[in-house]
């Protein structure tokens, strides 16, 4: 088990992961799994018995992910307690235990469940889906790699959750339950928890292999709504995986262009020629990949796309003020040296080390890393940028009557 | 009940409050400036004279107060390692910046930036299309849109129906001379409040505010104060939609109510309130299953609500094709209003662990110790409030609420027609 004891947090915080493949066929039937066990187990069965045990235990919490890793879906379950030497109650750990024991051990499903999820979860896609920014991103990553993982929405498809039998959930569930599991506390443990939870089979989750976007063939897609402002995506193949030597360069880089305070695209895009309130570009991390988001009037995009292209032409020529890579690697350091105070990044980041089997993972390690990239491991980073994909989600003009 | 809380005080000599909170072992700080003025701010008295402002002025100031001395601030905080941000709510406005490396600097920064107005026309000029695009972002939102409409249609006068961001023609038309005449009526250092919550030592930080507000006095004897016209009891309008590009449409259902006297007793009666709303309409009811089997709702549903010293207001709102059905289901439960024992007892304590756990979470514990001060009340008295509830006392001021004075909205697909 993976401990953090640290005495500063209000709250105990428990992660416990499981992995499992990434597939088109299976995932919508993860996610009505999901749903399903959310709030009921064997002893508390209805949502009501378990929001009222929750509550009655000082607000414990449990929280449900889904995360894509590659080839590979996270299933999460998040436990978040207030600590035990705050809540004068003799039972109070036994409680947890008892929560914790029902969810990890002895979820319910049953078919009313069964039917309740699809129609949460066809609600839930629906809404997504009339997002523009949403949409735009999800039509992205689908046609950048339509084959691939990258384009499976982690949130599952519309279209299949009617395909999804009861069968399919259950044997989800089962797979679910088989399968070993990355645990984590952060914050004050207790024993009778750290006990209960060392039940569960552990696993050290490592990866070998990454699927990046290769074989660049551009694609764009525009859809027409009656909304008020344009949401542009772009995906940008970047042919660095996060075990590369040029990874930390290449976070740098997405730092300088979109991520960072004083970023080229917020500058350029938003500051000087005033065509947006938000403009960004992230890292997909496990595909090789560099998105780049805007929302932006329909008289605008030529313009946001030409400055954006602008950009990336000029990091890639490394004609940048030497300044904006100061800036952007202190952005880095202070964003890593942050995690120590956020539990949940924490678990992540050391999660992430033991995933890519990286040596010499202390802070003051990676601290380092960042601060010795130079303006040569950026332009190096950038060389390889490819334009993959570009959606756009615009304004729709009325068509004009003839009189 | 403990609360982790290590807090130093004081009031400067030129009125500026300030708090410092210690978070031991943490490696961040963030420090805050707060003013008492935001999207209400729209009708002020002044040295007795009562002055109207262009709405979204509070917002768009916000935008072009990061600058001083002719240049943009955020590279000097990103310099110093920090990041620094704003924002603008109907009663305030805050300036904050978050870093783990020594905060000094950026405080100096920070106090500086607040308390000295460097604005062009250029400035304005070019914000307009930013805060433009900002207000595109929210009026495609149909839950935003819901919201701002049921607002139009509870309040004939009440600021609470003018956007925070401003209509699109005052955007358009703000000028230098009102950015101006906006920070002079409510920048004073006396009606500020600094807010620092860090891992650091508290004494030196104190120490270093002080004599740095020393080259900051205050101007300003007389508090200039918002001006609320007088609100009918009766809602504005009863019934109005509007079509969006969506696929499911949006009902909402909002009650107007009389605001309350005395800040805390509004915050308890808000908490009360949202104590009801929880116990009502949410799984602690037995017949909220009931409800998703009947499909009436699924996870795109909720209540939000606010007691305040100016306004008061309930509302329900759900995305759902069954839109009589879910108002039905409203008045069931707006009649039929006792909270069980069992809910009650439930919720309580989820509330007391809700601000306990709040004290970890330092931007919201910033804006509360700012409101705190603005609004007058004491901070941990405020966080007894939950602990403090009863029952019946509970009880009996949810039965008693006023919640004759209905409007609905609805937000509807494109090419349907309202039910009217």
């Amino acid at each position: 088990m993976n401990t953090f004891e640290t005495d500063k947090f209000t709250n105990t915080n428990i992660l416990i992961r499981t992995f499992l493949p990434l597939k088109r066929e299976t995932i919508t039937a993860l996610n009505l799994m999901i749903y399903m066990i959310r709030g009921r187990t064997e002893k508390l069965e209805s949502k009501r018995d378990f929001a009222k045990a929750s509550s009655m235990a000082y607000g414990f919490r449990t929280f449900y992910g889904l995360n894509g890793y590659g080839e590979k879906v996270a299933i999460d379950i998040r436990f978040q307690y207030i600590r035990s030497d705050y809540i004068d109650e003799e039972h109070y750990v036994d409680d947890l235990c008892f929560l914790m024991d029902q969810v990890l051990f002895h979820p319910y499903v049953d078919k009313a469940a069964f039917e309740e999820a699809k129609f949460v979860m066809s609600q839930s896609r629906i809404r997504q889906l009339d997002d523009p920014d949403s949409l735009a991103i999800l039509e992205a990553l689908k046609i950048t790699k339509e084959s691939s993982s990258l384009g499976i929405p982690i949130q599952g498809e519309l279209e299949d959750i009617e395909k999804v039998t009861f069968e399919d959930v259950k044997k989800a569930l089962e797979e679910f339950m088989e399968a070993p599991k990355y645990i984590a506390v952060a914050g004050r443990g207790d024993k009778k928890i750290v006990d209960l939870l060392s039940t569960l089979k552990p696993a050290a989750f490592t990866c070998d292999k990454f699927e990046l976007i290769h074989d660049v063939k551009y694609q764009e897609k525009t859809i027409e709504k009656h909304i008020s402002q344009t949401s542009l995506v772009q995906i940008y193949a970047t042919h660095i995986s996060i075990d590369s030597p040029l990874y930390y360069p290449l976070l740098v880089a997405n730092s300088i262009l979109g991520a960072s305070p004083m970023s080229l695209l917020f500058e350029n895009v938003r500051e000087i020629k005033s065509y947006c309130y938000s403009i960004s570009s992230a890292l997909l991390r496990f595909d090789g990949g560099l998105i780049i988001i805007c929302g932006t009037d329909k008289d605008h995009v030529d313009g946001v796309i030409d400055e954006i292209h602008k950009q990336i032409q000029i990091l890639k020529g490394g004609s940048f003020d030497p300044e904006l890579l100061e800036i952007a690697k202190k952005d880095l350091v202070d964003t890593l040296i942050g995690q120590e105070d956020r539990p949940f990044e924490m678990i992540e980041q050391q999660f992430a080390d033991m995933y890519l089997k990286r040596k010499d993972t202390s802070l003051e390690k990676r601290v380092a890393a960042i601060e010795s990239v130079t303006m040569k491991d950026i332009e190096e980073a950038v060389a390889g940028f490819e334009l993959a994909t570009q959606v756009l989600v615009t304004q729709k003009e009325d068509e004009e009557v003839e009189i | 009940m403990k609360y982790n809380l290590d807090i130093l005080s004081q009031t400067l000599s030129n009125g500026m409050e300030v708090v410092l909170v210690h978070k031991k072992d943490y490696q961040k700080s963030l420090f805050c400036i707060g003013i008492p003025a935001g999207g209400f701010n729209i009708e002020e008295i002044k040295d007795g004279k009562h002055v109207t402002n262009r709405t979204g002025v509070a917002h768009f100031l916000e935008h072009q107060m990061f600058r001083l001395n002719g240049k943009d601030v955020t590279e000097e905080f990103a310099k110093m390692q920090a990041q620094a941000n704003a924002f603008t709510s109907y009663t305030e406005t805050c300036y904050y910046f978050m870093t783990t490396a020594n905060p000094l600097k950026p405080l100096g920064l920070l106090m500086d930036m607040v308390q000295n107005l460097d604005v062009t026309k250029q400035s304005v000029d070019k914000e307009k299309g930013i805060i433009l695009s900002e207000y595109s972002i929210y009026d495609q939102q149909p839950e935003n849109q819901m919201i701002r409409q049921i607002f139009n249609s509870l309040y004939e006068k009440h600021p609470l129906k003018t956007e925070i961001l401003g209509t699109p023609e005052d955007i358009q038309k703000m000028e230098m001379e009102d950015l101006m005449k906006f920070y002079n009526t409510n920048y004073d250092p006396s009606r500020l409040v600094l807010v620092g919550v860090t891992g650091k030592d508290l004494g030196p930080i104190m120490d270093f505010i002080e004599k740095k507000e020393e080259n900051y006095p205050s101007k300003e004897n007389k508090n200039p104060s918002r001006f609320f016209d007088d609100e009918p009891e009766r809602v504005n309008r009863e019934y109005y939609s509007k079509n969006m590009d969506i696929t499911e449409p949006y009902v909402i259902i909002g009650y107007k109510l009389k605001p309350v006297k005395g800040i805390m007793k509004a915050m308890k009666e808000d908490l009360m309130v949202s104590l009801w709303l929880d116990a009502s309409f949410g799984p602690l009811n037995p017949d909220y299953q009931k409800w998703i089997d009947e499909k009436i709702f699924s996870n795109g549903a909720s209540t939000e609500a606010d007691l305040d010293i100016d306004h008061a207001y309930i509302c329900f709102w759900a995305q759902t094709r069954k839109k009589e059905e879910f108002i039905q289901l409203v008045d069931s439960l707006v009649k039929h209003r006792k909270i069980s024992r069992e809910a009650f007892d439930a919720l309580k304590i989820q509330a007391i662990a809700r601000n306990l756990r709040g004290l970890d979470h330092f931007e919201n514990m910033a804006t509360d110790l700012i409101r705190s001060k603005f609004l007058g009340f004491d901070y941990v008295e405020a966080l007894d409030l939950a602990k403090n509830l009863d029952y019946d006392e509970v009880n009996a001021f949810i039965e008693g609420l006023d919640l004759s004075h209905r409007a609905i909205v609805e937000i509807l697909p494109e090419n349907e027609q309202d039910g009217k």
